[in-house]
């Protein structure tokens, strides 16, 4: 939803009450595309924070034009990729192994054990993809966007977005059933299926 | 032709609404998370001060308020008006001779030496100059303001972010020495980094040398062979009580050549990083520590480049390597500044590891047990591998306090998640000793 003019100009300037409205809007969405495009190495807590350290510098200079959201998804974009090199450096120079090094705050004790081994095998299938099939994927497929919406988000023409996103279907497809996704039980209850760890 | 909207719902991954569904709820983030994250809010970030480094500690403050002279206030042309701490002690863009005093630029960079010199810039974006004739000694404070200094000597250009150096012009000769820190020198489309200990001559001849890549023992990766660079000449010993950098500038080199092409694998993406960007000089330091070299040396180096970055995800990373490498250098400092960092940073995702490690150099160091435990016991409710070490250093401060079922509890907690290594082994000797 487009900002009114009173709620830019409050943000715009400064003020903490509106900066906290925005951040409460968009909090949740920012996790989840740190979750989604971040994957199993990088701390999606720490993404999702980094992007809104980083709007709220760049907040004088937004002229509301785009989507409060399309604006954050570019950022987080590039907060992502910056993340997901440096998580690859480190694993390069050998500081981490593999994808499951970095401890995450989802392993508190308060956590859903079943959530998070379902979570890394998502995670595990979406790094199957290309970075640009992983992000089209997440828009239309697991956030429900239509391909004008995500053709906006990406600043790509729709076109591009459908033909991505059927590589990218391919792709997971294939993913999900090597990770053991596709034999969830989906009926509610939690099915030990095993799958990758 | 693109496909159209209905070919592609045809495409479908999920094969059932029911599985799309259960597929993005895994995604979801969870109340839990974003409660934390709601509780960080990014706009009211505490400001992070800069502490005084430990090692290779700047002569900058004495230096400054030894002779400092101020010459002429101006403010730059076209710049930023100088705020804060004082005049810039030169005229911009007129040629002037040093004499023996300390001449401040700015805040951050003090400047002596027989020399003469103009002064192009100085604001915070950065301060230039060119030297037209002489040595000049340069002082920069790397975690200071307005600290990126770049000195023109006959189309060499030194740049630098904090560092102690001199630049000697004669004529067609010029000549840059390296008391502390890394210097990038530019000249003819080339580059080198010169560090601490070293100088460097313009080559008067286009003369190629060749840099034998140092061993790589130590490095856990199989680096590809490295191509020829144009290196330092004239290296010197480095003066006594500093340590040799060579490794120190050497393996990142090394690194930095494999990282420029693409790190990554069939299985995951490959990843290209820029040279000179921060992610560069991130992998340049975590190689350093990755390589296992001294404590001391991978300070200094770490401190360089965290100047640079502070307040950014390449700072967050650079801090943690600093806080785990001063534990080996002054582990009181150490628990001091991991508490300092753990205020500054309360909901950090890495605030756990922090809070572990300072509670290892407290136990391990300082041998303050009862203050570990503290740290120990709490985050040993954790449930992943964090969790499981403290519990082993609960177990084991427990017993040295003489607190022995406490103890026991926590070392057959430990054992039970499978701590490894040496740990295990120390765990399993205190535990034996406790039942004896």
């Amino acid at each position: 939803m487009a900002l009114s003019p009173e709620e830019l100009s409050a943000l715009t300037s400064g003020d903490p009450m509106a900066l906290d409205q925005f951040y409460r809007q968009h909090a949740r969405r920012v996790l989840g595309w740190a979750i989604r495009l971040g994957g199993p190495a990088v701390d999606p807590e720490d993404i999702a924070h980094e992007v809104f350290a980083i709007a709220f510098r760049k907040i004088s200079g937004f002229r509301g034009e785009a989507q409060p959201s399309t604006w954050l998804f570019v950022i987080t974009r590039n907060v992502v990729s910056n993340a997901r090199r440096r998580a690859a450096i480190r694993r390069f120079v050998g500081l981490e192994n593999g994808m499951d090094e970095l401890p995450s705050p989802l392993e508190g004790v308060d956590e859903n054990m079943e959530q998070r081994r379902r979570r890394r095998q998502v995670q595990l299938a979406l790094e199957k993809l290309k970075t640009s099939q992983r992000e089209v994927l997440v828009l239309m497929d697991l956030e429900g966007r239509t391909a004008p919406e995500a053709a906006l988000m990406l600043g790509v023409p729709a076109g591009t977005v459908y033909s991505r996103l059927h590589y990218a279907r391919r792709a997971f497809k294939s993913a999900l059933q090597r990770n053991g996704v596709t034999s969830w039980d989906t009926s509610g209850a939690v099915a030990d299926v095993g799958g990758a760890r | 032709m693109r496909p159209q909207d209905s070919e592609v719902d045809a495409l479908g991954a999920f094969g059932t609404a029911a599985l799309q569904e259960a597929v993005t709820d895994a995604t979801e983030p969870s109340d839990a998370e974003l409660e934390r994250l709601l509780a960080r809010r990014p706009w009211t970030e505490p400001v992070r001060t800069s502490r005084p480094l430990v090692l290779g500690g700047l002569g900058f403050a004495a230096a400054a308020s030894a002779l400092a002279l101020v010459i002429a206030t101006s403010a730059p042309q076209g710049g930023v008006q100088p705020v804060g701490y004082g005049p810039v002690a030169m005229d911009l863009h007129m040629e002037q001779a040093l004499g023996a005093q300390v001449v401040e630029l700015g805040p951050s960079i003090a400047m002596s030496g027989d020399a003469t010199v103009v002064l192009d810039q100085a604001n915070e974006a950065g301060t230039t100059l060119t030297l037209l004739e002489g040595r000049a000694h340069f002082d920069v404070d790397p975690n200071g303001e307005w600290r990126d200094l770049a000195v023109d000597a006959d189309g060499v250009i030194v740049q630098v972010h904090g560092t102690v150096f001199d630049v000697i012009r004669d004529g067609d000769d010029v000549r840059v020495e390296v008391e502390r820190g890394r210097v990038s020198v530019t000249w003819d489309s080339r580059e080198v980094f010169v560090t601490t200990g070293q100088s460097w001559d313009r080559p008067t001849t286009e003369v190629a040398a060749v840099w034998t890549p140092p061993s790589d023992e130590g490095l856990s990766v199989d680096l590809p062979s490295v191509q020829a660079q144009p290196v330092s000449s004239g290296q010197q010993a480095p003066p006594e009580g500093v340590a040799d950098d060579s490794v120190v500038d050497a393996v990142p080199m090394e690194l930095a050549e494999a990282v420029d092409e693409g790190i990554g694998t069939d299985e995951e993406p490959v990843f290209r990083v820029r040279e000179g960007s921060a992610d560069h000089e991130l992998a340049q330091v975590l190689a350093l520590q990755a390589s296992g070299i001294g404590a001391a040396d991978l300070l200094v180096e770490t401190d360089q480049v965290l100047g640079r970055h502070r307040g950014s995800g390449v700072g967050t990373e650079l801090e943690l390597v600093r806080l785990q490498t001063l534990a080996r250098v002054d582990p009181n400092l150490a628990a001091v500044e991991m508490a300092d960092w753990l205020d500054a940073n309360p909901g950090a995702s890495r605030a756990p590891l922090v809070r572990f490690e300072r509670a290892r150099v407290t136990h391990r160091a300082l041998g303050r047990c009862a203050s570990a435990l503290r740290d120990y016991r709490e985050l040993a409710d954790r449930a992943d591998d964090i969790g499981a070490r403290a519990a082993a250093g609960a177990g084991l401060c427990a017993a040295e306090l003489g607190h022995n079922s406490i103890a026991e509890r926590y070392f057959a907690d430990a054992l039970e998640r499978g701590i490894t290594g040496t740990l295990q082994t120390e765990v399993q000797a205190a535990r034996a000793a406790l039942r004896d």
